[in-house]
């Protein structure tokens, strides 16, 4: 698939098929293309050419079912903060067709797996960048769903809140279709199966995470030099 | 980048044509300022607009042009949508009118009489004008308003330098005049309205109908009021009310012929000064107890005419003493709730129409006791003082405007004003209608509030002509009665800043909350 | 859609704006309604005093009555001082948002761009009608135990909201086009500011364009309101401008996902 914004091309001809149940990382410099590709995959944005299939759905056709199979956290976290955590929530859930006791459990079980029960009664506001982080991905991940797409969720952090993040996608894995955006390749190497190095738009590497960052220099990836 | 640009040129261009058009407005001229202020705002809000669009047009490609287009097509299709319904209700829709007299309604009076003379011949109303007059345009939808209220009423406009013929033959002498004809076409009987209001028009209309005239006698000799009379004591205003809606006022001298003639409809007494000779009071007695007399009778405090002890025996005794009702505050220099306005009404034919809205004015008022004197006989109040009102018992005593002292006993209760009976004496059914008051129906406030309304239903109540109770067109003052508000707004600075401090402390509340949150 | 509802009220009522906004309109309408009525009925006295002729219709002057002594006069006031905190209100509902990079989340949800906007329309004009009721609520007690019947003051009432109504939907269709919440008050203001008041240019251009450019304009449905005449079109009117400028909210969320 292709997108452009007029006559720049962001995403040229990217072929690419994510497996169900692996955890896959898409790398690459500022402006590579990431924040546009997940865009296409979660239909905010339509390609321009070429097309994208969620589960065999194409977003641009039937949003709505591609929304209820798609978690995703920014990487600024799309946060209220003038909610408290569990407010927060519950609207999530809300967005999500979540309601009564099947929301409160959901909640519940989020706050319980990104260890953020302690807070749930604070300010989101006046949370730490890495508690947001948490809450963002709490709110991603509320209902389940098989895909879960993860932007960027470590910038900005100190490493003992990284350390954590990780730790938290890290128990993911297996679980559920987790796509994770990222410049660092530490983290990569540590989460994912399998990666793909985008550069100015271009797939430049594909493969397996250890085959592709194992390399003696994986930065050159980033600089678009293809393996 | 670009959008902040866009955004800012279009503010700021807005901000320039606000200030600009301002200026304009104020002057009413051009000068440097607005003028430079109008080309800027003008200047940047269309580059913004441009700026936007281009930069819409570089970050979109094919790909986003069908679901754009079809975005923007139902945005058309709304906005236009939205506009023809505006458009077609500012042309159908319906109106209503939530002024507290109705304002914008014809008055129940005028629609009667329209229906009436419409079910009869029909009655046209033409309006004559001259080109270019603003007043013809409210007397237009006046005339289409009343027109309305029958299929066989008509309304229609003529220029008045077009039509000399009618000029001459109705008098017309200024534009802005109506004609007024009983039948469609425009039979032999018509009046000329020259100012006309809604007041003017009906009682034109009320003229052109019910040839048949009801005589009705006045009391005259010991003091009455005086019909002919025609400054603020007097009742010549309560006169041309009578004729108009159809009667013949002819004077009762008690003393030279105590009977009550055999063709009255109705008999009229206005607080005689004096005691009225003991032959004309037997007169009204044996009108009312032998042929089923029809008498509507005003009294005043401190005045003894011995129509008092008649109406006792009727059941509406009515000690002399003067009601004080504290509701109403000082009017007319009097003391504070000697003059009061009242508002509660009895569920009675001669007050039909009144209610809280609509109230009535007394000066210096006294109250009527109303008991049965007979079982079969209907006794009873209908227009009351409110339930804070006393009765001073002295009020021949009392001094211009001495407050009335309250006395420690002195009962408070709802305290009628006008009473009515109805009665059955020696075969005929008799009625009789008693005022506290007389000054209520003197010229100088006939027309305050809803008097006029009152005393004539009175009158029509009487003499059996229930149908002509209605409530009658009102002049613009309307409104002009003093709203009972001191409690209200005492409440208002005392506790009333409670509703507003208390949002503010939960807005300060949360707030606190939040920051430690 | 009930969730979003839920949430636009839970963040209206964290931030001290609307109750600041609350109590500023319930104060100023409540002091300036019962001085209008103090002021009518002391001048209602003055002229009914003995020395002026008395309490009868011809001697009071007929620019004195309750619609022209109060409400008319309440009603330019209130008309013109709720321009001022309704941008405050719908400033931040469609810009604040955009900054914070939530508009991604709502329109990656289910919900679609009509029902955000009529979720966020909703709440905001809920919260002036909240507005204008607070703010109403001692004149109308002070109405009733006067003895009035309440008919006019809910003309009123109604007219007010009516009027919020429309220069909410201009605020909104302002907060929907920047991510700046200020940039949305200001140009509120300005525009509710143009579109106020047509009259003066009748004397400058044509009777037909100007009348055109009068049925346009906010001030002239809104007045009818205060004259106890409710008509059907001066209520559409401000329902129209609410739809029309959901529609063009909608339209720049559209924008929005295809211009990136």
């Amino acid at each position: 698939m292709c997108r452009a914004f007029g006559d720049h091309l962001v995403l040229d001809s990217l072929d690419l098929a994510i497996e169900r149940g692996e955890t896959f990382g898409l790398l690459g410099a500022n402006g590579a293309g990431k924040t546009t590709f997940i865009r296409l995959v979660t239909g905010y944005l339509l390609p321009t050419a070429g097309s994208v299939l969620v589960d065999g759905i194409s977003p641009g056709v039937n949003p709505r079912a591609v929304h209820e199979r798609i978690g995703f956290s920014a990487e600024r976290p799309q946060l209220y903060p003038d909610l408290r955590v569990r407010q927060g929530l519950r609207f999530a859930g809300g967005l999500r067709g979540l309601s009564g006791a099947a929301l409160e459990a959901a909640i519940d079980s989020a706050l319980r797996r990104f260890d953020i029960g302690d807070h749930a009664d604070r300010l989101v506001g006046n949370l730490s960048k890495g508690y947001q982080q948490r809450v963002s991905l709490a709110q991603a991940f509320l209902d389940e769903p098989p895909l879960l797409i993860v932007d960027e969720p470590t910038s900005g952090l100190d490493p003992l809140q990284r350390a954590e993040v990780r730790e938290v996608i890290a128990g993911l894995r297996g679980q559920r279709t987790v796509v994770l955006c990222t410049h660092d390749l530490n983290e990569a190497r540590q989460l994912c199966s399998r990666v793909a190095v985008l550069h100015e738009g271009r797939l430049v590497a594909l493969g397996a995470a250890d085959e592709v960052l194992g390399g003696d220099d994986p930065l050159a990836l980033f600089r678009g030099h293809s393996p | 980048m670009a959008t902040k640009a866009t955004a800012g040129m279009g503010t700021l261009g807005v901000i320039a044509l606000a200030f600009g058009l301002a200026s304009f407005q104020v002057l009413g001229e051009w000068n440097a300022f607005n003028v430079g202020n109008l080309v800027l705002g003008a200047g940047l809000a269309a580059l913004g607009t441009v700026n936007a669009f281009r930069r819409l047009a570089r970050r979109t490609t094919h790909a986003d042009r069908g679901p754009t287009i079809e975005a923007g097509l139902t945005t058309l299709a709304i906005v236009w949508g939205a506009v023809l319904v505006q458009l077609a209700v500012a042309h159908w829709g319906p109106r209503f009118d939530w002024t507290f007299e109705q304002r914008f309604a014809i008055a129940p009076a005028t629609a009667s009489v329209v229906k009436q003379l419409g079910d009869d011949e029909g009655v046209r109303l033409s309006l004559y004008g001259m080109q270019g007059d603003p007043r013809l345009r409210a007397t237009r939808l006046l005339l289409e308003q009343i027109a309305n209220e029958h299929p066989n009423a008509y309304s229609d406009e003529r220029d008045l330098d077009l039509s000399p013929e009618d000029e001459d033959r109705y008098g017309i002498g200024s534009s802005n005049s109506v004609v007024v004809r009983h039948g469609a076409d425009g039979g032999d009987r018509w009046r000329l309205v020259e100012r006309p209001t809604e007041g003017a028009l009906f009682e034109a209309l009320a003229q052109l109908r019910d040839p048949v005239r009801r005589v009705l006698y006045v009391a005259a000799g010991t003091g009455e009021g005086d019909l002919e009379q025609t400054d603020d004591a007097g009742f010549s205003g309560l006169r041309a009310a009578l004729e108009t809606e159809g009667y013949e006022v002819r004077p009762y001298p008690s003393a030279v012929h105590p009977d009550v003639p055999g063709d009255a409809s109705g008999l009229l007494v206005i607080a005689p000064e004096r005691r009225m000779t003991d032959e004309a009071l037997a007169g009204v007695r044996r009108y009312l107890d032998e042929r089923g007399g029809r008498l509507v009778a005003f009294l005043e405090p401190g005045r003894a005419s011995g129509l008092e002890d008649i109406l006792a025996d009727f059941g509406l005794a009515s000690p002399d003493a003067l009601v004080v009702d504290p509701v109403t505050g000082a009017i007319e220099g009097d003391s504070p709730g000697t003059s009061p306005i009242v508002n509660a009404y009895a569920d009675h034919p001669v007050a039909s129409g009144l209610n809280r809205n609509r109230m009535t004015f007394f000066r210096r008022a006294r109250a009527f006791l109303p008991r049965k004197p007979r079982p079969d006989d209907r006794v009873g109040g209908a227009v009351y003082a409110s339930g804070e009102s006393w009765l001073y018992d002295a009020p021949a005593k009392l001094r211009g405007n001495e407050t009335p002292a309250r006395p420690a006993d002195a009962r408070s209760d709802y305290h009628a004003l006008v009473a009515a009976g109805q009665y059955e004496r020696g075969g005929h059914m008799a009625r009789i209608v008693a005022f506290g008051d007389s000054s209520f129906a003197s010229n100088r406030y006939l027309r305050a509030l809803f008097n006029l309304d009152l005393v004539m239903n009175a009158v029509h109540w009487a003499v059996e002509r229930e149908a002509e109770i209605s409530i009658r067109p009102k002049s613009g003052g309307l409104l002009q009665f003093p709203v009972p508000v001191q409690t209200a707004l005492n409440a208002l600075y005392g506790v009333g800043l409670l509703l507003p401090e208390l949002i503010v402390m939960v807005g300060a509340w949360v707030w606190l909350r939040r920051r430690s949150a | 859609m009930l969730a979003l509802m839920r949430k636009e009220a839970t963040v209206l009522f964290a931030s001290p704006v609307a109750y600041f906004v609350l109590t500023m309109v319930a104060l100023i309408t409540s002091i300036s309604f019962f001085e209008h009525l103090r002021l009518y009925n002391h001048q209602l006295f003055l002229f009914a005093s003995s020395s002026m002729g008395g309490f009868e219709t011809d001697t009071i002057p007929d620019y004195i009555n309750l619609r022209d002594t109060v409400f008319l006069p309440v009603m330019e006031q209130l008309g013109l001082l709720i321009l001022l905190p309704i941008p405050l209100v719908t400033m931040r509902v469609f810009a604040e948002e955009r900054s914070l990079g939530t508009d991604e989340l709502l329109l990656t949800s289910r919900l679609s761009a009509g029902q955000i906007v009529v979720a966020k329309f909703a709440v905001t004009f809920a919260f002036i009608a909240l507005m204008m009721t607070v703010s109403f609520v001692y004149p109308a007690t002070a109405v009733i135990s006067g003895g009035l019947g309440l008919q006019h003051l809910l003309a009123v009432y109604l007219g007010l909201v009516m009027l919020g109504i429309g220069i909410a939907s201009i605020g909104l269709v302002c907060s929907a086009f920047t991510g700046s919440q200020i940039i949305a008050a200001v140009s509120t203001v300005g525009i509710t500011f143009l579109l106020y008041d047509f009259s003066w240019t009748f004397e400058f251009i044509g009777e037909e364009t100007a009348g055109v450019l009068d049925a346009l304009s906010l001030h002239p449905h809104f007045g009818r309101f205060s004259e106890g005449l409710v008509g059907a079109a001066n209520v559409t009117y401000f329902l129209c401008l609410a739809v029309i400028s959901g529609a063009v909210v909608r339209f720049s969320l559209d924008l929005r996902r295809v211009g990136g």
